[in-house]
């Protein structure tokens, strides 16, 4: 329930259900928690809107491009308003600029719905627009971590690890 | 998700490996079709037994013979050594050599002051030599022994009564012997029919048809008025020595109690005490039942060790399907699906296979049943009228759906149990 109702998870290697159509990949979590099929198609389209994917709901998810099925990937994220995203890598599959469109993306979905972000990358560029990071080398927590905005803040913050 | 949204998952998933499903559910259709059609000849020859039953009438008859004292062995003598002779005790050799005891005259009064026995008839039997028509050809003729309680089918005419003439039934196989063009035409028609007594003497008797029956599974032979049959013994003995005319291997009996009760054993009891032997229709049929009951059963355990072979192979293709789809499972995990929805969407999965291949394989049979049945009816045993060699009764049909789809539930356990247990961690990382 924790997984499916608070967290939302994006993963570098997308894993979607190949033959199912992206609507279907999208509404997966609203499925899994036992939502009706007219309410879990509405929210579906709803967030393939969000990530400018609503003319490709009827589309095989294995049909799109990488930039594509990432920002479906997110989408499917969303459907059931989580309050933290986890990202595993989100742009380490793509090219720079699909990249960057991505990351636009992640980080509006913080400023505007609050939504938590917990992103693992390798890219310092991305680390750099968190609000706090951590650096783990070999599994354990290693020296380099700051705290850009402190966290007494408590605002919806952006974390990299 | 809910019940319905699982097995409309699992619907789907069974046909995203369509040549795997096929072959799958093609095991199944074997051993499905398979059971269906034993189960089904079952039921057609005991269907066919039973209306043959409700023609021999009232299930309140028994069969009467007479008992040696002790059990007599192949020689004569019994378990405690030779039986003395009782030069009073009527006895003839069967056919087969063997000693059997007569009932007399004497016996057949002494049955009336039994408990429960409210009527007794001798079985008169009757070797008849020919049947004739006018100056026609003589055609061998035997009497059915079974006599007037049988209720058959009749094609024309009408059946006997109690207080008939010397009238006969003519079975249909006598109809282009004796030159009649159909069974209307037979009826009320004269015939002769001969009897040769000890001395050698050849007797005609005049006969009327009164109906005309079809074959029977019990008994050969035309049915006779109880008058005819009397006339006709009448003749037969003629000549032979007094004590010798009036035996009879055996007889009928009513009873009053209500058949296949503890009042029916009582009577067998109370007959079995005063050293004779009583059997009811079903008793006798009881054996021919139990055989093929048997048969029946044999033929059910090669379709049960098919779907036995099936289920294996429903294993199978479950365990590639959860070995393929593991990152799928471990999506699916991750995104918060307990394991007992899990084990949920893979059994039915199972259990959806099973239907298919259960469903296709009854229909199969039920359409494959139907045209041996046609095909029997009117061709080798077209002589046993109104029997369905392969019946189908909707109970057993759904009997054997639910069977095979609890068959592969239980296949279906372990596939689903591993595919519940994977951790999503590293099911996601699984390459």
């Amino acid at each position: 329930m924790l997984r499916n109702q608070t967290f939302g998870f994006v993963f570098q290697q997308f894993f979607m259900i190949p033959n199912a159509t992206v609507l279907d990949n999208v509404a997966l979590p609203l499925a899994i928690a036992g939502v009706g099929r007219r309410e879990r198609n509405a929210r579906g389209m709803e967030v393939l809107a969000q990530v400018e994917l609503a003319d490709k709901a009827a589309n095989r998810a294995t049909a799109l491009s990488g930039g594509q099925k990432q920002r479906m990937v997110i989408a499917r994220a969303l459907a059931n308003r989580p309050r933290v995203i986890f990202a595993d890598e989100p742009t380490g599959n793509l090219d720079s600029a699909t990249g960057a469109v991505v990351t636009d993306l992640l980080f509006t979905l913080n400023a505007l719905e609050g939504i938590t972000l917990v992103i693992v990358t390798h890219d310092e560029e991305l680390a750099a627009r968190c609000d706090s990071r951590c650096a783990i080398t070999d599994g354990s927590l290693a020296a380099g971590s700051t705290t850009n905005v402190p966290m007494a803040v408590r605002r919806p913050a952006t974390v990299s690890a | 998700m809910n019940l319905g949204e699982i097995i409309r998952t699992a619907t789907a998933n069974t046909f995203r490996s369509r040549l795997r499903t096929t072959l799958t559910v093609l095991a199944i259709f074997v051993g499905a079709f398979t059971l269906s059609l034993t189960n089904g000849v079952g039921t057609g020859i005991t269907a066919y037994i039973d209306t043959q039953v409700s023609r021999m009438g009232a299930g309140d008859v028994m069969i009467i013979n007479k008992v040696a004292p002790g059990t007599v062995d192949m020689f004569g003598g019994s378990s405690e050594g030779p039986t003395v002779h009782d030069p009073d005790r009527v006895s003839a050799l069967s056919s087969d050599g063997m000693r059997i005891q007569v009932l007399t005259d004497a016996d057949l009064a002494n049955l009336l002051t039994i408990d429960g026995i409210t009527q007794v008839e001798p079985f008169v039997s009757v070797m008849t030599d020919f049947i004739s028509r006018g100056s026609g050809a003589k055609y061998d003729f035997t009497v059915n022994p079974g006599g007037a309680g049988l209720n058959l089918d009749i094609v024309a005419g009408r059946p006997l009564r109690e207080d008939d003439g010397p009238v006969l039934l003519l079975p249909v196989s006598f109809l282009a012997a004796l030159d009649f063009a159909n069974p209307e035409a037979a009826v009320g028609a004269s015939v002769a029919i001969g009897v040769t007594d000890v001395l050698g003497n050849v007797h005609v008797t005049a006969a009327d048809i009164v109906g005309v029956q079809e074959a029977t599974l019990f008994g050969a032979g035309a049915i006779i008025s109880e008058s005819l049959k009397s006339a006709l013994h009448d003749q037969q003995s003629t000549g032979m020595p007094e004590g010798y005319r009036d035996v009879y291997t055996t007889a009928s009996a009513h009873f009053e109690a209500t058949p296949g009760t503890s009042g029916e054993d009582a009577v067998k009891t109370a007959l079995r005490a005063a050293g004779y032997n009583g059997t009811t229709l079903q008793d006798q049929l009881g054996v021919v039942t139990t055989v093929i009951n048997a048969v029946v059963g044999v033929l059910n355990a090669f379709g049960i060790i098919a779907l036995i072979a099936a289920g294996f192979g429903i294993i199978n293709t479950l365990l590639m399907s959860v070995q393929e789809r593991t990152r799928e499972i471990g999506l699916m995990k991750s995104l918060g699906m307990s394991r007992r929805r899990l084990f949920a969407l893979f059994s039915s999965e199972a259990i959806f296979i099973g239907f298919l291949g259960s469903a296709l394989g009854v229909v199969a049979a039920v359409v494959v049943g139907g045209i041996v049945s046609a095909y029997v009816a009117n061709g080798p045993l077209a002589g046993l009228a109104g029997l369905r060699i392969i019946a189908f009764d909707p109970i057993a049909i759904l009997a054997v759906i639910g069977l095979v789809m609890a068959l592969a539930f239980i296949a279906g356990t372990l596939p689903a149990a591993r595919a519940a247990r994977l951790d999503p961690i590293d099911a996601l990382r699984y390459e």
